[in-house]
């Protein structure tokens, strides 16, 4: 956008007054000091609006998600969001707050959700590092909620010892919708093994998937897991998400109905017992609209 | 900040001199005044902005102030011109400041070659500095690679330094939050 200031310093009279010649109106001085002031008066407005909207050396810079083109990048650094100790089972990451999360766990379940990522259509990468927040070993069960593709290694049981860490790149192209997750090194990580089917029995992991063989149906679902050992208050998580109805509990069997987005043929649920995994005897899904 | 040219400019008396009046010189000299005012101002808002403004033309030192909410594209990253290694035990300092991208040649062609790197220059603590350095041993003797500075952390089951048969280039990517204090590398090619 070119200035408009000439618009009026243009058509200011810089003739006036002329030699020789008495005057016969003031209003040309009046002409001259109006188009002076409505120069400064445009003037500052243009210089306003590059204030605003400029970027500066000396400021942090937000460029509400415009690009940065044909740019080359020199001894630069980025954004670390310290998390700290996480004690919900399920964490949001915002990849709005920095390009590095730094997490501090312990022993538990944990399930990290990445929210505000970028449009659709922009590849965005987040590094996030887990830190044994303890000096003795800790094991944890790590999940991601979303559409996860794992790169590489599965997340599952992570097994840090004392104040190490882990670390994952996590990226996606569409606004989240797919998410890829590539842990850094699997030394940590032994990715449990994939369940049976819907109604199968056998021991279920920490981490499975199951596949209902009912893809889009509109009814919802009752999943069900028996073991011994729960105690009093067990914990389900599907697909990252705290399943919101648990209608039975006992130490022996839980079960819930109707989560939503069970559809599909692919679901990462998570049991967090007071015993462990060990005691999970056999777990049951089937559709509560029809009763499959 | 928002300009303050106006403070000036709008004290211009757009009607002077009075018509029918025996108009005092002052008038005109308050307007002077007032119009050189208005353009020292708006000088020194000029200046700053192109002292302290992002050019397209040029480089631009942000000074690590931070660049957010942006759009990335066809953008790269320094990589400075590539070293070669010519002797069998080496020290070499990985400047971060100097670009993201390191490479080293080993053109030395005997045996039993041995590289240390120390990577300097790190961004402050609480900001994430991340430099990828690239070694190309040059022939399938045992290369011994290492990386100093700080506590270094090779993710994976293997411990610095690193030995290679090999004359594929061998690729580290290592990273810091606190300056340097501690470092993490994972390598790259054997992930």
């Amino acid at each position: 956008m070119t200035s408009t200031i000439t618009e009026y310093a243009n058509t200011i009279d810089i003739n006036f007054p002329v030699p020789g010649k008495a005057l016969s109106t003031i209003k040309e001085f009046h002409s001259n000091f109006n188009k002076i002031q409505k120069s400064f008066t445009r003037a500052s407005l243009e210089i306003n609006q590059l204030e605003i909207t400029s970027v500066k050396f000396t400021e942090n810079a937000n460029f509400g998600g415009q690009i940065i083109k044909k740019a080359n990048f020199e001894n630069q650094s980025w954004a670390v969001n310290n998390i700290g100790l996480v004690t919900d089972i399920i964490t949001n990451i915002d990849c709005s707050l920095g390009y590095y999360h730094k997490i501090k766990i312990e022993n538990g379940t944990y399930s990290f959700n990445i929210v505000n990522w970028p449009d659709n259509n922009r590849h965005s990468k987040i590094r996030v590092e887990l830190n044994n927040n303890l000096s003795t070993t800790t094991t944890s069960y790590i999940s991601f909620s979303g559409n996860i593709q794992y790169i590489g290694s599965e997340a599952g049981t992570l097994t840090l010892p004392g104040d190490k860490s882990a670390f994952y790149d996590i990226w996606t192209v569409d606004n989240g919708e797919s998410i890829f997750v590539k842990p850094l090194s699997t030394t940590y990580i032994s990715t449990s093994t994939p369940g049976g089917g819907g109604g199968g029995g056998g021991t279920l992991p920490s981490i499975t998937y199951i596949n209902p063989q009912q893809a889009g149906s509109s009814g919802g679902y009752i999943m069900g897991v028996v073991g011994t050992n729960f105690g009093a208050t067990p914990q389900i998580i599907v697909n990252g998400n705290q399943t919101p109805a648990i209608t039975s509990s006992s130490t022996t069997e839980v079960y819930f109905y109707s989560v939503a987005g069970m559809a599909g043929l692919s679901h990462s649920v998570v049991v967090r017992t007071a015993a462990g995994d060990s005691n999970i005897v056999y777990y049951w899904l089937y559709e509560d609209a029809t009763g499959d | 900040m928002p300009s303050t040219v106006t403070n000036y400019s709008s004290k211009i008396n757009i009607n002077y001199p009075e018509v029918g009046k025996d108009n005092d010189s002052q008038g005109f000299r308050d307007n002077f005044y007032n119009i050189q005012a208005a353009l020292l101002v708006a000088s020194n808002e000029i200046t700053d902005l192109q002292e302290n403004g992002v050019k397209l033309t040029q480089e631009n030192d942000f000074n690590f102030n931070t660049i957010k909410n942006a759009v990335l594209q066809n953008t790269s990253e320094l990589a400075p011109t590539t070293i070669s290694i010519t002797t069998a035990s080496s020290y070499h300092i990985v400047d971060y400041s100097a670009g993201s991208y390191h490479r080293y040649d080993i053109s030395y062609s005997g045996t039993g070659t041995y590289a240390s790197f120390e990577i300097t220059n790190w961004p402050a603590s609480d900001l994430y500095g991340s430099v990828k350095i690239q070694v190309k041993p040059a022939n399938t003797s045992t290369c011994t690679f290492n990386i100093a500075g700080g506590t270094v952390t090779l993710l994976g089951s293997n411990n610095f330094p690193r030995q290679y048969n090999q004359t594929k280039p061998v690729i580290y990517e290592a990273w810091t939050t606190d300056n340097g204090a501690n470092v993490y590398v994972v390598e790259l090619t054997s992930v």
